[in-house]
């Protein structure tokens, strides 16, 4: 039972059990606010997918002195991603604790692949396969926080092919990074984007 | 029954529903509050301001564009205030 909040809220008095009705029903009403937002996974998985067979390609049929450099689309993503998440957030009316677990997992992740990056050449460029594997832990979280089981199989995808990663050749790496992206990030994020509509 | 023991800054229904939302959100908009709480601008602004004298949440206003913004968070105080008045209740309950 809700009492209404519309009569004299001041001077109406509460017995305990209306009390705790009204505590309950308002906690009801704050959960499940959690933001869905498919535009990320979209985004990045596009960039990344893109980047890994860009490489692939260009080191399979050129002699390009830097294929990496394709990796610099994920700079525009990031700025893309930065002003999307400005504007979403201005209009949003409420921000819960699960927003923010959220927001702060992919922000860690992002902190994790510039460090990894940074140190390639100390883990022998096997930064595919330590990106891939470490996507494994937010792609879950995401999935969990809402509720979602595609993306929690995305992140199992991440962790099975992120360990088939280290196993091959740095080449071919780009081509099963792409294909893990767009099972792990794609695919959950087309099904994503199709629930919130 | 009598309930002198409950703090009557949250014994009260608009003050006590918007404890319970501040409770379980990192913040939330004056919009948002009005709207769960199905009150008055008018009513919720003067209980939001006797909540934020007892220290019991903190109101940011600033602007979203040109619209004047109200944010407001439950406080470690109102926390600890919030929770007292569960465990009377459940005194009460109890009995």
């Amino acid at each position: 039972m809700f009492v209404s909040l519309n009569t004299d809220m001041e001077n109406n008095t509460l017995n305990p059990h209306q009390s705790l009705d009204l505590i309950t029903s308002m906690i009801q009403q704050a959960k499940g606010n959690v933001r869905k937002s498919s535009f990320y996974f979209l985004l990045w998985g596009w960039t990344i997918i893109i980047a890994n067979l860009g490489v692939y390609l260009l080191i399979a049929f050129t002699d390009v002195k830097n294929p990496f450099l394709m990796f610099s689309l994920t700079i525009p993503a990031g700025i893309i991603s930065g002003i999307y998440a400005t504007r979403h957030a201005k209009t949003e009316t409420v921000t819960t604790h699960l927003d923010q677990i959220h927001k702060w997992v992919w922000i860690g992740y992002g902190i994790n692949c510039v460090l990894i990056i940074a140190a390639g050449r100390f883990i022998s460029w096997m930064v595919n396969p330590m990106i891939i594997t470490m996507c494994a832990l937010p792609t879950f979280i995401t999935g969990v926080i809402l509720k979602f089981r595609p993306l929690m199989l995305g992140g199992i995808v991440f962790w099975t092919l992120g360990t088939v990663l280290f196993f091959l050749p740095i080449k071919e790496q780009f081509l099963v990074a792409a294909v893990s992206i767009a099972l792990g990030y794609l695919v959950p994020g087309y099904m994503l984007r199709k629930s919130e509509k | 029954m009598t309930l002198k023991d409950l703090d009557p800054l949250l014994h009260s229904q608009l003050r006590l529903g918007v404890m319970s939302l501040l409770m379980s959100v990192e913040s939330a908009e004056f919009t948002f509050l009005k709207e769960k709480t199905n009150s008055t601008a008018g009513n919720l602004s003067v209980q939001l301001d006797k909540l934020s004298e007892a220290g019991y949440i903190t109101i940011e206003k600033t602007f979203k564009g040109k619209k004047p913004l109200t944010t407001c968070k439950i406080t470690k105080h109102g926390l600890k205030a919030f929770e007292e008045y569960v465990n009377t209740l459940k005194q009460y309950i109890g009995k």
